[in-house]
């Protein structure tokens, strides 16, 4: 097990970097105006080449990026993809609802909107037109409330759907069998809850840790599922849930308002005036401790995300190689695609277990900041 | 599922966060200065320097405080 451990830290840290850089990369992107006008004429000129059927350039950052973030609409294959539905609130023009098949892959402008970059802008021009040709109404945007079923929201829900088909189940098993032995499903889910309750739960806050189990079960089991589903390539699977770094701030958020709540006068003590420590050294360990407050639900939401987003590209740039070669050559590209595969293969079976040690890690954790926070003081 | 195993998996959790911790702990503190000196507008970013001192100050702190005997 210590063997272990220490190689998933090896590992966290390899991808942590990695995906730092990938968004260091992204965020360049718009920043100054130079590159910004680059982007536009290459996006041009790939608009004329889609136009006139010339073959397209691969785009391996494009290819991953577009994988790994949120869009409207889920992209299948090639130009096929499921239209989603677009939900938007403008204080100004009230609810739309529409699909977002009308966008015609981010190509046109419907009901005054269009999308650009993901993300949906408001217009003055009139439906279908070209949204080379649309300008953008930056007051009305800012007036935009985009609550669209995205393809991240539609992995979260098939990902309930799931939760709540297995743990019905489960449920039922025990209402009928009573505590007796397990069968089927509830034979494969009765030891990793009694491990959520044993190690997390109980090591971490002790004798009243039994009204934090519904929800240190739910985050550990949501995480676990959307990390294997997002591991399946095929439709409805395969979104980036736990990759994405809305997902894991509302995690992360939830914990952390839950010791805000929790916290008790001895950890608030700990945390204004640590006692036995001089005063001098109060006045830097004081704000320091409460900057630490934020700071760990912070590291929280990010080791999540990274750790799930760098796992996707990762195998997606295995992927990427292989049209990289080929359009240098089509045998290089098939002798390449061979080492991507096992490559592949490979760390798909590394994200099998990084999938339920971020799981583990994270209920971990909350149960850990959690028991910190109820924790009463020992009388010596 | 329990044992000896898993204790040994707490103790090395436990300080996961640490080091990220104490990086944010001397980001934050060193922002705020460069914020400060930006308000004084002083030609030396004398603040800047004393925040960046006071937040490693502060991480090494942070540091004795959760790798010390726990309470």
């Amino acid at each position: 097990m210590k063997a272990l451990i220490r190689a998933a830290f090896l590992l966290f840290s390899v991808l942590f970097a990695g995906v730092s850089m990938a968004q260091h990369e992204g965020h360049d992107h718009g920043s100054d105006d130079a590159s910004h006008q680059a982007t536009e004429a290459v996006e041009a000129a790939e608009h004329a080449a889609h136009d006139g059927h010339a073959t397209e350039k691969f785009n391996p950052g494009e290819m991953i990026m577009g994988h790994v973030t949120d869009e409207h609409g889920w992209h299948l294959w090639g130009h096929t993809s499921i239209p989603l539905p677009i939900i938007i609130y403008n204080t100004e023009r009230g609810l739309s609802l529409f699909s977002s098949a009308h966008f015609d892959h981010g190509h046109k402008t419907y009901a005054g909107y269009f999308l650009h970059e993901g993300k949906i802008l408001a217009t003055d021009a009139p439906d279908g037109t070209d949204v080379h040709h649309a300008t953008e109404n930056e007051a009305l945007t800012a007036a935009t409330w985009d609550v669209s079923i995205t393809k991240n929201v539609l992995g979260m829900l098939v990902s309930i759907a799931l939760m709540l088909i297995i743990f019905l189940s489960v449920a039922a098993g025990y209402r009928k069998r009573g505590v007796g032995a397990p069968k089927g499903l509830q034979s494969f889910i009765e030891p990793i809850i009694l491990f959520v309750r044993d190690d997390v739960a109980k090591a971490n806050i002790g004798p009243k840790y039994e009204r934090f189990m519904p929800f240190l079960l739910t985050v550990f089991f949501f995480i676990l599922i959307n990390n294997l589903m997002g591991l399946i390539p095929i439709f409805p699977f395969g979104a980036n849930v736990s990759g994405s770094i809305s997902v894991t701030f509302a995690l992360a958020a939830i914990t952390f308002v839950l010791t805000l709540i929790h916290g008790n006068r001895h950890y608030w003590g700990h945390i204004i005036a640590m006692p036995g420590v001089p005063k001098p050294v109060l006045l830097i360990l004081t704000p320091v401790e409460i900057l630490g407050v934020f700071l760990r639900p912070a590291i929280l939401m990010i080791r999540l995300f990274a750790n799930i987003t760098a796992g996707h590209i990762i195998v997606l740039s295995f992927f990427a190689l292989i049209f990289i070669f080929g359009e240098i050559n089509a045998g290089l590209g098939w002798g390449v695609s061979v080492f991507s595969l096992a490559f592949t293969i490979f760390m798909s079976m590394l994200e099998l277990l990084v999938a339920f040690i971020q799981a583990f890690v994270f209920t971990f954790l909350s149960a850990m900041y959690l028991g910190a926070a109820i924790e009463e003081p020992h009388h010596h | 599922m329990a044992g000896r195993g898993t204790s040994d998996a707490s103790e090395y959790l436990r300080y996961t966060g640490l080091g990220l911790t104490m990086v944010g702990i001397i980001l934050v503190s060193t922002y705020l200065g460069w914020w400060l000196d930006g308000l004084l507008n002083w030609k030396l970013p004398l603040l800047t320097i004393v925040f960046a001192l006071l937040g490693i100050a502060g991480a090494m702190l942070h540091l004795f405080k959760e790798t010390g005997r726990r309470r």
